[in-house]
């Protein structure tokens, strides 16, 4: 039995070590001006906020409003030709679309990977599963390594690719899409048929731990891994 | 941009209030939004969005900026970009960034420890889906009801609950219960 007092503190511990990971990241900083402040006039929503705009906003806000739409709707028309491209891989300037078609084995049980290689000090704290995906997760003090699996029978996988730190890195027969994100966390993506997989942590795991987790992936079967997917 | 936030505010104390979470988390606000979508100008807009809900629920937070409003300020600006990003990309396209964040809402397996410390609470908590922890962070410690956590977040209510219901059975399964 835990006081409501002790997991209130326990729970704002949790979130307050995030917030300070954000601020002493090297994420980069975003300017804002004045064209944000316009831009963003045409956001706001609601009768009580409008209220509060002059009859001369009201109409910058309305020409923006048709400008926007415009620019969705050219928007639109370009995502749907780009959609039109039925390679299964497609390399657009700064992302790859994966295209992913796997009907037949829709009425397959999911199965579970896992790698038999875990850095030092990380223990397997908490494992979530549905029909669809599993999230797992290992902890060594406050750091934790995520491991998600998704199945996606009948869609796409958008990869941005002109993010900082990002590298394709070829492993045998596995395509890995590696992130070293503003020195602020590591993931890595990569897809065996159906399944999707990433590897997600803060820099203090090591970039040859984590491909040496993929590396290491297998089927999790009752407790010992077998048959890599690679 | 301050000065139309400031606009839609009736008193002098309430625009001090929000001058105060305004400059004082603008920028990791910023920071944390750009790095989940990826985008300058729709983390602009994540943050717009997340002050308009400061300013409806500022009778919410406490009186001047605090750890509280850090932890309200940081749940919307995330459930705000998750928003945003399901707007941009259709139900059949996944992100793969997004795939690292994956939680089950359902058939929760908890491998909970059961010695009653504060360092494995903590772990704990830490383990959990944040779609559930930070469900409980708005309303054991912002002290949002369930039906202002689901206006706040644009989860619908049902949603809030099971969430709420299914953190706490795990905390309670983990540690016995919570009194």
């Amino acid at each position: 039995m835990i006081d409501r007092s002790i997991l209130k503190q326990a729970l704002a511990e949790s979130t307050l070590t995030k917030i300070r990971a954000i601020k002493n990241s090297k994420l980069p900083y975003i300017e804002t001006d004045r064209a944000y402040d316009e831009r963003i006039i045409n956001l706001l929503q609601g009768p009580r906020m409008v209220s509060h705009i002059t009859l001369r906003n009201q109409i910058r806000i309305g020409i923006i409003a048709a400008i926007l739409a415009c620019a969705i709707l050219i928007m639109s028309i370009s995502a749907v030709d780009s959609r039109r491209v039925k390679d299964q891989v497609n390399v657009y300037k700064n992302h790859i679309v994966i295209n992913m078609q796997h009907n037949n084995s829709s009425n397959d049980e999911m199965k579970i990977y896992m790698p038999t290689f875990v850095p030092e000090g990380y223990e397997l704290k908490a494992v979530f599963k549905d029909e669809k995906r599993t999230a797992i997760t290992w902890f060594n003090g406050l750091t934790k390594i995520n491991l998600s699996q998704k199945v996606i029978r009948n869609g796409f996988v958008d990869i941005t690719t002109d993010k900082p730190g990002f590298e394709v890195i070829e492993m045998g027969e596995l395509t890995l899409y590696y992130s070293d994100y503003y020195n602020f966390e590591r993931s890595v993506i990569w897809i065996v048929d159906e399944y999707v997989f990433s590897i997600k942590s803060d820099t203090s795991v090591s970039r040859s731990d984590i491909l040496k987790m993929v590396e290491t992936m297998g089927e999790y079967k009752q407790s010992a891994p077998k048959d890599n997917p690679a | 941009m301050l000065s139309l936030y400031l606009s839609m505010l009736d008193s002098t104390e309430a625009n001090k209030r929000l001058t105060e979470i305004y400059t004082e988390n603008k920028d990791w606000m910023l920071r944390f939004a750009n790095s989940l979508l990826e985008d300058e100008n729709q983390a602009k807009d994540a943050v717009h969005n997340v002050f308009l809900k400061v300013i409806e629920r500022l009778r919410k937070l406490p009186d001047k900026a605090s750890d509280i409003t850090e932890m309200f300020l940081y749940v919307a600006v995330k459930n705000t970009c998750i928003n945003i990003s399901k707007e941009n990309k259709r139900i059949e396209y996944v992100s793969a960034d997004a795939i690292a964040n994956i939680s089950s809402d359902e058939n929760v397996e908890e491998n909970a420890v059961t010695k009653d410390t504060y360092a494995q609470l903590l772990d704990f908590i830490n383990s959990l889906p944040e779609i559930y922890s930070d469900i409980l962070v708005l309303h054991y410690v912002c002290d949002l009801p369930l039906k202002e956590i689901a206006k706040m977040t644009g989860i619908p209510l049902m949603t809030v609950k099971t969430r709420y219901k299914r953190g706490k059975e795990a905390i309670i399964k983990g540690f016995g219960g919570i009194k």
